[in-house]
């Protein structure tokens, strides 16, 4: 093995061992946290290594192959290109700064081996992922990602109250709106396996019509493949179901709902898994195929212009729900009281404009550009937004409570956690010149350029709201007027900065935010233009440069600052409170405030319509079933034709038989009936009804159909 | 170097000397046995030990000797595929035995089910490999009646009687749907002798139609194919436990062998389309019931009695692959893959549930709650089987579902791909509910702790090890070496 290939290899394999190790040593505490992060180190300097090889020599390309399953093509593979050396880059470095902060994080919680545990199995499975050269190693890492997640979910499975996501008591439409964190482990789990089924048979798809699952095969044969699609008119539901894990895993509409409530998980978890690396698995996913999809799309322009066109119309599709997600989940980010919540609506919303870009990139004429601009967000966003999540942990853990109700006039007492959060909450809200405000840009110039009207509205729109709750977010939790609770700390002198354990991470996040920024218009074309020079289908870009579109930025940025201004207005000035509280007390704009925070009662209308019809469903099903046909056939219809006959031979013989014999016998038999219905339920007769009356059915149904 | 036929013959002698012996030993000894019944068990897994070595050498030997053994004027077949799954019977029923031994010690009827479990062992080895009809029936007949008793060796269960007598009345009327089929076919082809592919020429398309689903219906109800599934969510889900990972996991290979033998050697004459369209539906019906139903289940017992259900679905997924004659190989290698799964999983999970009953728990989610604190080795091994179950990679149960299974007929028939899928992903709603239950939920405090020394705790952390190691990268090459 050569050295690079080492490097990919123990990239991902050291965090497994680390998770076989931190069982093995659960006995030894402090000392098992610290071998279970160091491995993640180590790690992270593997794909540092890898990442070195990648960019400068190789050509940009490290491969790796084991035979696994040799007959089906099956091998355990690694397939280094630009992309995912870059990604791997990242989230390797994002997963050890994490870890380092879980040490102290989660230094006291009892359950430590389980989360370090999923922990670095996580890491392995989302290295795994990105860094897999075919369908099914990719679909490994997936699910093993999937189900860390599930597990980390549900870490603080006892469900105690402080641990839950939502207002215990608050109901919309009548249904709980309040999640404890195993049903929410099971939420996140019930809904990214949805979308894996499409995800699943979409590989089932290629591997029946190219007989391989490489991913760098189906991208040579794109044009064959989605030309036998084509033809059929399954290239679009092929695409769309094939997409479906990436939607459903990125927290996309209508899939989202799981994204909200995964945050019972510790806060570390949720910055992890929930907002820098593993919701990005759909983001890659679009990075990795929307190339092949283009080049299949080129392949059939001339041939077969309806697979053409099929394409297309996935492209906008993709534009379209990620421009929606992104503002849809913008409001509801507006009127969220959890500082926790605040952040996983803007993680979906952010991710919507990671879609919104992609899909961009399809219609665009440039694909490359739009890959970039998605590309661009992805590591800003994970940057930021890893680092806002990990201050949030820092402010939850001193405060004492997870509302921003109980928080305010914290700048004082946190002063380092104040300057990291404030930076990357401005980077997020686009303020320039973070590297939120660079990559930000791109998005909305992707979806500009792709011609797709609402979606560059939807994102414009996005941008204020985002300016707005940033604000917000910064105002309620360092400034305000400090709240009872921080006021009650504060006289016992028990607000203090944060361990430096904790913040070492999210500062240095703050800084590279800061730093970006800074820099991008000298360091960005170099970076991208590296990250582009050899991506599996896609051609390199010809020409990268940050450039600024004086129109774009003339409807943007006054958006970001007018939502600045609104969010300073409404919480730092007198007047801006009063018009706050006139706003709870209206009837009409205190709906629209219950409707955001209900979500859109998108919530409500799944538990409603699925899961209580499917309940309704089966009770009523078997209700029916037993009224009808029990009931009915065994209970009415036998009994009554045999007491009718019995009547009868009951009026000739009434002279004759002696009425309490009559009775004794009459009673005798209904005894032993009931006898017999209670050893046997009554229901054996209804097993071998239903016995022949499918098999008379079935027979019946095919005579039919073949005669 | 003992050929084939002289490894089954040794075979049926050790298992059935035993098996009629048993009963007899414990009338001589009735007056001076004190304790238990323990020394019959160690007996069993002895004998069974045995039988899996041979069942082990018949089977490579028959690998490698690469061809087919006609024996007994032609009424037996040896082959690769039976033979392996005469493997997978063997060590499901050695599994059982051993987990047994601690349960049934107190039972009064321990030798009956010793002799018995060695009995229907025998049956449903000769079922594997008939190829003929007479020799058909009594293999049957000997699994049936057998398999009847054995759900009713708990006397003193009421649960158990009424299974028994279910699965006893529901048996007979498939019994004699069965003789009626082969009648039939014995009228059409003129011979009992049971072929690779049975041609009937000159008859109606209906009347044979109705032969496949006759026979269809008579195997496939032990199987639990949905409509002639109703006795087995009562039995399955009401019975000891521990009786039922012996029908669960031994008995329904009888099944698999009677539609092996005597249902696929139709497709030929139904012709690919209609043989199809009539598995493909039962498929469809089957595994859509079977998980809809398990979804509302609050006794995992139950649930694992319908998630049965849907897995003899999943497996008609694969015989339905066998119109094709591309899809052919493909399908039969889901089949015995995915039943090395099931029996790993099904063996292993109904014995979990027989422990927690032992040690005076239930089977209800709620008697579940947090025991993953008290029983950490059990609690995990059926997690795992549980997630093969799932179709979790990289688990055995994701390579035989989805890259064997169900991607056999995604040429000949995407539709049944798809919806076989779909029922995939809906069954996670279940599993993963016994999974939440067993560790992300509060309680459990007050339940016993696992002891090592329990067999049953080392059969369920047995099998799932076999199912990870037997995922990772052991699946492919089963399937070469026992395909069809």
């Amino acid at each position: 093995m050569e050295f690079a290939q080492t490097t990919a290899v123990v990239a991902w394999a050291l965090p497994y061992l680390g998770a076989l190790l931190s069982l093995a040593l659960s006995k030894l505490g402090r000392v098992r946290d610290y071998i279970a992060a160091s491995t993640l180190g180590l790690s992270a300097i593997s794909a540092t290594l890898l990442a070195r090889e990648v960019f400068s020599g190789h050509g940009g390309l490290v491969t790796w192959s084991v035979d696994w399953v040799p007959g089906m093509g099956v091998s355990l593979g690694v397939y280094v290109d630009t992309l995912s050396g870059a990604m791997a880059l990242i989230i390797a470095w994002l997963c050890f700064l994490i870890g380092v902060y879980s040490l102290e994080y989660m230094a006291h919680d009892p359950g430590r081996t389980r989360y370090w545990f999923f922990f670095d199995f996580f890491v392995g499975s989302m290295l795994l992922l990105v860094m897999a050269d075919n369908l099914l190693i990719m679909f490994l890492g997936w699910e093993g990602t999937g189900l860390a997640s599930y597990a980390l979910i549900g870490h603080w499975y006892t469900d105690e109250q402080g641990r839950w996501v939502g207002d215990p008591g608050r109901t919309a439409l009548g249904v709980p709106m309040w999640f404890p964190p195993s049903h929410s482990g099971l939420r996140a789990l019930t809904f990214t396996r949805l979308g894996d089924v499409g995800f699943l048979l979409g590989i089932g798809v290629l591997y029946s019509l190219t007989g391989t699952f490489s991913i760098p095969e189906i991208a040579h044969s794109s044009g064959t493949w989605a030309a036998w699609l084509a033809a059929r008119g399954l290239l679009l539901p092929f695409l769309l179901a094939f997409s479906l894990g990436a939607m459903a895993k990125s927290a996309q509409f209508p899939f989202h709902e799981w994204l909200v409530t995964a945050m019972t998980g510790p806060t570390s978890v949720s910055a992890l898994i929930h907002a820098a690396t593993m919701v990005k698995a759909g983001v890659y996913f679009l990075l990795r195929f929307a190339p092949i999809f283009k080049l299949a799309e080129h392949q059939l322009m001339h041939t077969l212009p309806a697979g053409a066109e099929a394409i297309h119309a996935y492209f906008t599709f993709i534009t379209l729900i990620g421009a929606f997600t992104a503002f849809f989940m913008a409001t509801q980010a507006l009127v969220a009281r959890e500082l926790k919540l605040i952040l996983a609506f803007s993680t979906a919303s952010q991710l919507g404009y990671m879609f919104m870009a992609l899909g961009s990139a399809g219609l665009m004429e440039e694909l490359a550009n739009g890959i970039l601009a998605g590309f661009s967000h992805f590591m800003s966003h994970a940057i930021f937004k890893a680092a806002l999540f990990l201050g949030a942990g820092a402010i939850i853990h001193a405060v004492h409570s997870k509302y921003v109700d109980d928080m305010g006039g914290l700048a004082g007492h946190m002063r380092y956690t104040f300057a990291a959060m404030l930076v990357t909450a401005l980077s997020l809200a686009g303020v320039p010149p973070l590297m939120g405000f660079w990559s930000k840009d791109s998005v909305v110039e992707a979806a500009y350029e792709s011609g797709v009207g609402l979606a560059f509205a939807l994102g414009v729109v996005t941008a204020g709201l985002t300016a707005f709750y940033s604000t917000r977010l910064v105002l309620r939790t360092f400034f305000y007027e400090g709240s009872e609770n921080v006021r009650h700390l504060e006289a016992e002198h028990r607000l203090h900065e944060a361990h430096p354990l904790m913040l070492a991470p999210y500062f240095l996040l703050a800084v590279a935010t800061l730093l970006l920024g800074l820099t991008w218009p000298a360091v960005g074309p170099e970076i991208l233009s590296k990250v582009a020079s050899n991506v599996l289908a896609l051609e390199e870009a010809p020409h990268v440069e940050v450039h600024l579109n004086p129109f774009l930025l003339g409807v943007s940025l006054p958006l970001v600052f007018g939502g600045i201004g609104i969010g300073w207005f409404a919480y730092q000035t007198s007047s801006g409170r009063r018009l706050l509280v006139a706003i709870r007390q209206s009837e009409p704009l205190s709906a629209i405030q219950d409707f955001l925070y209900d979500r859109w009662y998108i919530n409500s209308i799944y538990y409603r319509v699925i899961v209580g019809g499917f309940a309704w469903l089966s009770r009523n099903g078997f209700r029916w079933f037993d009224s009808l046909v029990i009931d009915g056939f065994y209970h009415r219809l036998l009994p009554q034709s045999t007491w009718e006959a019995s009547a009868i031979g009951w009026r000739f013989e009434k002279g004759v038989v002696d009425r309490g014999y009559h009775e004794r016998l009459v009673s005798a038999v209904l005894g032993v009936g009931r006898t017999l219905r209670r050893s046997q339920t009554g229901l054996i007769n209804h097993y071998l009804l239903m016995f022949f009356a499918g098999l008379a059915a079935l027979i019946l149904a095919f005579l039919v159909w073949v005669v | 170097m003992l050929g084939p036929i002289e490894i089954f013959e040794a075979l049926m002698f050790l298992l059935v000397t035993p098996g009629l012996l048993i009963p007899l030993v414990d009338r001589g000894m009735r007056e001076e046995r004190s304790g238990g019944y323990g020394f019959l068990g160690y007996l069993g897994v002895a004998v069974l030990v045995a039988a899996l070595i041979l069942t082990l050498t018949l089977a490579l030997e028959l690998s490698s000797l690469g061809q087919r053994v006609f024996a007994f004027e032609d009424t037996l077949l040896f082959d690769r595929y039976s033979a392996y799954l005469g493997v997978l019977v063997s060590l499901g029923t050695l599994l059982v035995a051993v987990a047994s031994i601690p349960e049934v010690k107190g039972w009064s009827t321990a030798p009956s089910f010793y002799s018995l479990i060695l009995l229907t062992l025998a049956g449903v080895l000769a079922m594997l490999f008939v190829s003929d009809m007479a020799t058909l029936l009594s293999a049957w007949t000997l699994v049936a009646v057998a398999s009847y008793v054995v759900v009713g060796l708990k006397k003193d269960d009421p649960r158990s009687l009424e299974g028994a007598a279910k699965y006893g009345l529901m048996g007979a009327a498939s019994s004699s749907l069965m003789v009626l089929g082969i009648a039939v076919l014995v009228g059409l082809t003129g011979t009992s002798f049971l072929p690779e592919s049975i041609r009937i020429s000159g008859f109606q398309m209906s009347l044979i139609l109705v032969t496949l689903i006759v026979l269809v219906a008579s195997f496939g109800f032990k199987l639990g194919i949905f409509p002639f599934h109703a006795w087995l969510p009562d039995v399955y889900g009401g019975v000891h436990p521990l009786l039922v990972s012996y029908i669960a996991g031994v008995v329904k290979m009888a099944a698999i062998a009677g539609i092996l033998r005597m249902v696929l050697p139709l497709v030929a004459s139904t012709g690919p389309q209609n043989w199809l369209h009539v598995l493909g539906l039962l498929a469809v019906l089957t595994m859509t019931y079977g998980n809809m139903v398990a979804l509302v289940q609050k006794n995992v017992q139950r649930m694992m009695a319908y998630s049965s259900i849907a897995h003899a679905g999943y497996l008609l997924v694969g015989f339905a692959a066998v119109a094709d004659p591309l899809s052919r190989v493909t399908g039969l290698q889901g089949v015995v893959l995915h039943l090395t799964t099931y029996v790993l999983a099904k063996v292993g999970v109904f014995v979990g549930l027989a422990y927690l009953i032992r040690r005076g728990l239930g089977t209800t989610l709620e008697d579940m709650r947090g025991i993953g604190r008290r029983m950490p080795a059990l609690s995990l091994g059926i997690a795992v089987l549980l997630l093969s179950l799932m179709g979790m990679p990289p688990l055995l149960g994701f390579w035989s579902k989805f890259t064997y299974l169900f991607l056999s007929v995604v040429d000949t028939a995407p539709w049944l791909t798809l919806i076989a899928i779909l029922n995939s992903g809906i069954s996670v709603g279940y599993y993963a509910q016994v999974i939440r239950y067993m560790f992300f939920k509060e309680g459990g405090g007050e339940a016993p702790a696992e002891r090592a020394s329990d067999p049953e705790v080392a059969v369920v952390v047995l099998t799932a090890i076999l199912s990870v190691v037997l995922g990772l990268g052991l699946a492919q090459p089963i399937a070469e070496a026992f395909g069809p």
